[in-house]
Formats: C-alpha cells, sequence, structure tokens
C-alpha cells in the first residue's frame, strides 16, 4: 500500500493505466451480455478469462477508487472526521472485493 | 505559508499541522476545465459505487434465483435502466478524463486554450461513447 504522497501518486497513475484495458473489456462485455438471465449470467462468469477480468476490475477499481476518495476526504475534512470517513472508505473497498472474489469462487 | 486572496480565507481555523482544505466551489469564476475536474471526481464516486452494485449482482449470481430475480428485476426496470446508463457514461467521462490528465502529468497540454478544448472534448467524447455503447447493447438484446 502506498505511504507517502509520491507514491500515492504513482499507485493513483498505475491502477488508472491497468484499469483503461480492463474497463474496455468491461464495457464490451456490457453491451453484449445486458439482460441475461441467471443461467446467461453464470456461464459468462464460469468462464475463467471473464471471471479473471471480473474480479480484478472491481479489485483495483476499488483500490484506484480508495486513493480518489483519500483526496477528495483530505479536501474537506480535517482530523478525526477525516480519520473516520477515511476508514469507511477503505472497508468498503475491501467488502466489496472480498464479496466479489468468493461469489465469483462459487460459481 | 502562501498569501491567500481577499475572501479565499479558511472557513474554519485549522488545527496545526494540517494540509490545507480545498476552498469553496463559488469563489472560482466557471471554466469547462475546472467543470471537467469536478466531474472527474463525481464520477469516481459513482464508479466506486458503480462497483458495490457489481459486487452485489455477482454474489446474487452466486446465491441462485432467489437473489439474482429481484436484482436482474430492479436493473432491467426503468430506474435501473437509468442507474446502468448513468455507470456506463461515468466510467467513460472518468476514463476519457484520466487518460487527459495523464497526458498533462507529462507537462503537455497545458496551454488554456487546449486545455479547454480538451475538457470539452471529454464531455462530448463521453455522451457520444455513452450513446454507442447502449445503441450497440439494445442490438445485441435483438431489439
Amino acid at each position: 500500500m502506498a505511504k507517502g504522497p509520491t507514491s500515492t501518486f504513482a499507485a493513483q497513475r498505475a491502477s488508472a493505466v491497468i484499469l483503461i484495458p480492463i474497463a474496455l473489456w468491461f464495457l464490451w462485455s456490457l453491451a453484449a451480455h445486458a439482460g441475461e438471465d441467471l443461467e446467461g449470467a453464470r456461464n459468462w462468469l464460469a468462464q475463467t478469462h471473464n471471471k479473471f477480468l471480473f474480479g480484478l476490475f472491481v479489485t483495483v477499481g476499488v483500490f484506484h477508487g480508495r486513493i480518489g476518495l483519500h483526496e477528495i476526504i483530505q479536501d474537506y475534512f480535517y482530523g478525526g472526521m477525516a480519520k473516520t470517513l477515511d476508514t469507511i472508505a477503505i472497508a468498503a473497498a475491501v467488502l466489496i472485493a472480498l464479496i466479489t472474489w468468493i461469489s465469483l469462487f462459487q460459481i | 505559508m502562501v498569501d491567500t486572496p481577499a475572501g479565499a480565507a479558511r472557513p474554519t481555523a485549522a488545527p496545526p499541522q494540517s494540509p490545507p482544505l480545498s476552498p469553496h466551489l463559488q469563489i472560482w469564476r466557471f471554466t469547462p476545465t475546472m467543470a471537467a475536474s469536478i466531474t472527474q471526481r463525481a464520477t469516481g464516486v459513482a464508479n466506486f459505487t458503480g462497483t458495490a452494485v457489481l459486487a452485489v449482482w455477482a454474489f446474487a449470481a452466486a446465491r441462485g434465483e432467489a437473489w439474482f430475480a429481484p436484482v436482474a428485476g430492479f436493473l432491467a426496470s426503468p430506474f435501473g435502466q437509468f442507474i446502468i446508463l448513468g455507470y456506463i457514461w461515468s466510467l467513460v467521462f472518468h476514463g476519457l478524463g484520466g487518460v487527459r490528465y495523464l497526458y498533462t502529468d507529462t507537462g503537455r497540454g497545458l496551454e488554456p486554450e487546449f486545455a479547454t478544448k480538451a475538457a470539452l472534448g471529454v464531455y462530448a467524447g463521453s455522451v457520444v461513447i455513452t450513446a454507442v455503447i447502449a445503441i450497440a447493447a439494445h442490438a445485441a438484446r435483438g431489439a
């Protein structure tokens, strides 16, 4: 995890670059498969590359998002409130990634 | 400490050792670049929320029909479709805006005239690409 401002900046940019191709895959998949029923959704997620890319999109997404949320929190809040909001953001990011991976491996 | 212009004083006294807070949005003159900057943050928050929806969707798909039916039903409703369309636009805007920032990170594209055009281009591009994706999704469902 990034420690200082410089490594945070680098982590934000690196995760952004990783997300570009995965987001393109996600949008393409959404256009191709939107509205499918449970069987369609499961068949799609059962394919290894879809499972892996979906999990990666969510995981790198919340990692990148947590950096951005921290940046916004730092701009508008001081001290204890900023710490509380940061903790909520981290907890949400971890929870979202965990629920996604556990669910993906149950399919 | 940099001198703050009149009217841009801190809203509240800062505890010692705290970084400065952002000045309030309304003291700035409106420009497309500042609008794109605010929208970049807003879409970032929306994308984070959208990721939570993806987790719920995957969870429902893993649990079975009892969970999946209400989630899929909501997403198929007019409000759900509106959320999906907004999420697509939010992702596209944030992605295009992100590419703009990666470019300005290199020290290029900072001239006001170009920066303004690039910011407006991100808005226009995001709307066009979102429309293309929506039409493609509609066509893929055989409508």
